[in-house]
């Protein structure tokens, strides 16, 4: 799935389409796009928003991209800002439905279910039936499945500055393996079944 | 083996390996299978983002003529489709078939338009006659949006949704 241009990093590529974009070169942004969207996609439904809320918080951080291009002073900072970006209006969006629910629907049971789960890992626990790492991944604490779903979506040069972007101390992830990569490799290394599937 | 505090502390500590590529490909495909993004919302924010840089409003589908004929997959490709915005209005034509390119011909409500096609990963600009018309030859077939602009330099321009060829 990466399929990335070779060692460069995402956020190198961010950087060098940002760059033309701004000296009225667009033809690069589309890329981006493709290449960026799944990892904004992944840290704005790890803030526990809807699908729904998830979509329009990864559009608006493009398009304030676009509206703030002027004033983002360091292309290679670029890859940060739209998942900062994300990150903050999805949490925002998801403490102010966590205040509004349930009182503000008359019944509980009007919601989409979508919109009741907090997060995809209660909704797919069926997928544990499936993927021994997956249970293993949704018995981590929240701030590890915020870290590890959004480096999955990252290419390696690019995890300790997606760590950083999420507001993760140093060290997180990147060189070294990081507390929440190591407790996900411990838990699996005790379960027999995951030696059975590797 | 129960993992302990001190393991998972040794574990922290090294550099990452070729486990860990295994592992965070597997969540990533567990993610993209469980709770993938929508399709079409690349196509929806690269859109979106255009019309921002551009500054442009966007003009809405007034019609769509679909062939009478349903030819395998063709029955969705409208042959002639309107737009309309701020008093402006623009047909576009083409043939709907199963070659890989086509031509367009179009025409606008108003003379002296700039008319610009964008396809995929290229845009071909061209000028309306006096009677409103314009054409562009050999289009690859595919999602297009059309770009219109006044000569007026205050006038913002204006796109159309993409449409298939």
């Amino acid at each position: 799935m990466h399929t990335g241009a070779g060692s460069e990093s995402l956020a190198t590529r961010a950087a060098d389409a940002f760059r033309a974009f701004r000296d009225g070169d667009a033809s690069g942004m589309s890329t981006l796009v493709d290449e960026v969207t799944p990892l904004l996609w992944a840290v704005a439904r790890q803030q526990g928003v809807d699908r729904q809320s998830a979509e329009d918080v990864v559009q608006n951080a493009w398009l304030k991209l676009v509206e703030h291009a002027a004033s983002i002073a360091d292309p290679q900072s670029v890859l940060k800002w739209l998942i900062t970006t994300t990150k903050r209006d999805a949490w925002s969006r998801s403490a102010r439905a966590r205040r509004e629910e349930p009182s503000a629907h008359e019944d509980v049971r009007d919601l989409e279910p979508d919109e009741r789960s907090p997060s995809p890992e209660a909704a797919f626990l069926d997928a544990e039936e499936h993927s021994v790492v997956w249970g293993h991944f949704a018995r981590l604490p929240e701030r590890c499945r915020v870290l590890l779903r959004a480096v999955a979506f990252a290419e390696r040069p690019d995890y300790a500055h997606v760590a950083e972007a999420l507001g993760m101390p140093v060290g997180s992830i990147g060189p070294t393996r990081g507390r929440c990569l190591a407790k996900l490799r411990a838990s699996l290394t005790a379960d027999p079944r995951w030696e059975l599937s590797t | 083996m129960t993992p302990t505090p001190e393991h998972e502390f040794r574990l922290a500590a090294q550099p990452l390996d070729e486990v860990d590529r295994v592992l965070l490909a597997e969540l990533r495909d567990l993610h993209e299978d469980l709770d993938p993004p929508p399709e079409d919302l690349l196509d929806r924010i690269k859109f979106a983002m255009t019309v921002a840089a551009l500054e442009a409003q966007v003009a809405e589908i007034v019609s769509e003529d679909r062939p009478l004929a349903v030819r395998g997959t063709d029955y969705d490709r409208a042959d002639t489709v309107t737009f309309a915005r701020d008093g402006l209005s623009v047909m576009v034509s083409f043939e709907p078939g199963d070659t890989t390119r086509t031509d367009i011909v179009g025409w606008v409500s108003e003379g002296d338009i700039e008319v610009e096609l964008r396809e995929r990963g290229r845009t071909r600009n061209t000028v309306t006659d006096e009677d409103g018309r314009f054409g562009f030859a050999g289009v690859e077939r595919g999602l297009v949006n059309f770009v219109l602009r006044r000569r007026d330099p205050g006038a913002p321009p204006i796109i159309t949704p993409a449409i298939e060829l």
